[in-house]
């Protein structure tokens, strides 16, 4: 087990920059997602979640630290208080708590441990659409209709507030997170141990 | 009780933080980039316009995402403002602030990050142009795979990267204490703290016309 304490230069900015690429991976997924609601609001998010897993695998398994996940995870809370709601960042916040606690205890050796979090992390991640509609829906349906006007407000309540959807959501977000992650572990393996940058 | 979700309700008073974003850019004198924020403005409010007020139904672009951009643009601008931002005056800054070592190198990867990741993305289509990996027919046929020929060299030349960036910022006193200081650094201007108190008069006339809503 090395030093779970002290990070290195090294650490914080491998950490920074394979954080910013996952960042990357899913804001494009849900660019991607822009050509219907049904993309957008359901499949982005898996989609996300399968290209980035590899990458967070390496991170993972590369800076071999605490509060690794916990740095992507807070970026993203910063990103999305940003550009939502400060709700983002409590979001975020508990998922950053819930995947350090999966990586704890030498976690980062563990290709198990890294894909429950990544899975944990990826539900997490579509929780960011349901936390407004579920907490907040008064005031955010008279934002939706004061800028979109009804049909928004349809689209949300259909994807976001109706259970079935919602359980679609969350369950396809957990295979999205665990197929990234097994494709990561099988990049892991065939190139990047191979290449010896573990 | 609901809490605040977005700043306010009214979506139309956020063209003032545009204006004022772009204002911004416009005192700087960088005009490419005002002109190029100016016209996504217009294109996103154009296409926003008709959804809000005749009910129209894109068939191509998701309205949230409209939705999205619009309500992002001013943080956008501002946002994108500040990462073009030299990077030795931004450690300057931050060192005088006493931010901790991890955050300044952070904030610097942050500032990299973007330029960087274009011309890997570049470097690697360039070396995958050269053994026809990127025919269409090719992508169609083995979409697995043309995922893998541009992760994996990515994600190794950002390894490598990393590595180099850490080495030079140890040998250029990361890991000193002491406050850092730059060739370009600038002082805090009687103009910085007006520009300051003008967003500030701006956010609190905003959200006061806008309605927030608690």
């Amino acid at each position: 087990m090395g030093n779970t304490k002290s990070w290195t230069v090294n650490n914080v900015i491998t950490t920074v920059l394979l954080s910013l690429l996952i960042i990357v991976v899913q804001v494009m997924a849900n660019i991607g997602g822009a050509i219907n609601d049904f993309v957008g609001m359901v499949l982005s998010t898996p989609i996300g979640a399968i290209v980035a897993g590899p990458i967070y695998m390496l991170m993972i398994s590369r800076v071999k630290k605490r509060f690794v996940t916990a740095v992507l995870m807070i970026l993203n809370g910063i990103m999305f208080t940003l550009l939502s709601n400060w709700t983002m960042l409590v979001l975020f916040s508990v998922a950053a708590v819930v995947c350090e606690a999966i990586l704890w205890n030498d976690g980062w050796n563990s290709i198990r441990k890294i894909t429950v979090s990544w899975m944990v992390a990826a539900v997490m991640y579509a929780g960011r659409n349901f936390v407004p509609v579920w907490f907040f829906w008064d005031t955010y349906q008279v934002f939706i209709a004061d800028a979109g006007g009804q049909e928004m407000v349809d689209a949300m309540t259909r994807y976001f507030a109706d259970p079935i959807w919602v359980t679609i959501i969350i369950v396809l977000s957990a295979a999205g997170g665990f197929v990234g992650s097994l494709i990561g572990a099988r990049l892991l393996s065939k190139h990047f141990s191979k290449a010896g940058v573990l | 009780m609901s809490i605040i979700v977005a700043v306010t309700a009214n979506v139309i008073a956020m063209g003032s933080l545009v204006l004022l974003g772009l204002l911004q850019l416009a005192i700087q004198r960088r005009w490419q980039f005002a002109i190029r924020a100016f016209i996504f403005y217009v294109v996103i409010g154009a296409l926003l316009l008709p959804v809000r007020f005749q009910g129209v139904n894109l068939p191509l672009i998701s309205e949230i995402f409209l939705l999205t951009s619009w309500i992002i643009l001013p943080m956008a601008i501002v946002g994108w403002d500040l990462m073009t931002t030299p990077p030795g005056e931004m450690a300057s800054t931050l060192s005088k602030m006493k931010a901790p070592t991890p955050v300044i190198l952070g904030v610097l990867v942050i500032f990299r990050f973007f330029p960087t990741l274009k011309s890997e993305i570049n470097g690697v289509f360039r070396s995958m142009k050269n053994r026809s990996l990127t025919d269409w027919q090719h992508i169609v046929r083995h979409p697995f795979l043309t995922a893998e020929y541009i992760l994996v060299p990515i994600l190794l030349r950002f390894l490598q990267i990393a590595d180099q960036l850490s080495a030079s910022a140890v040998s250029r006193g990361a890991t000193n204490p002491n406050v850092r200081s730059s060739y370009y650094e600038k002082r805090f201007e009687a103009r910085d703290a007006v520009w300051i108190f003008v967003w500030l008069v701006a956010t609190i006339a905003f959200l006061t016309i806008g309605g927030v809503k608690f």
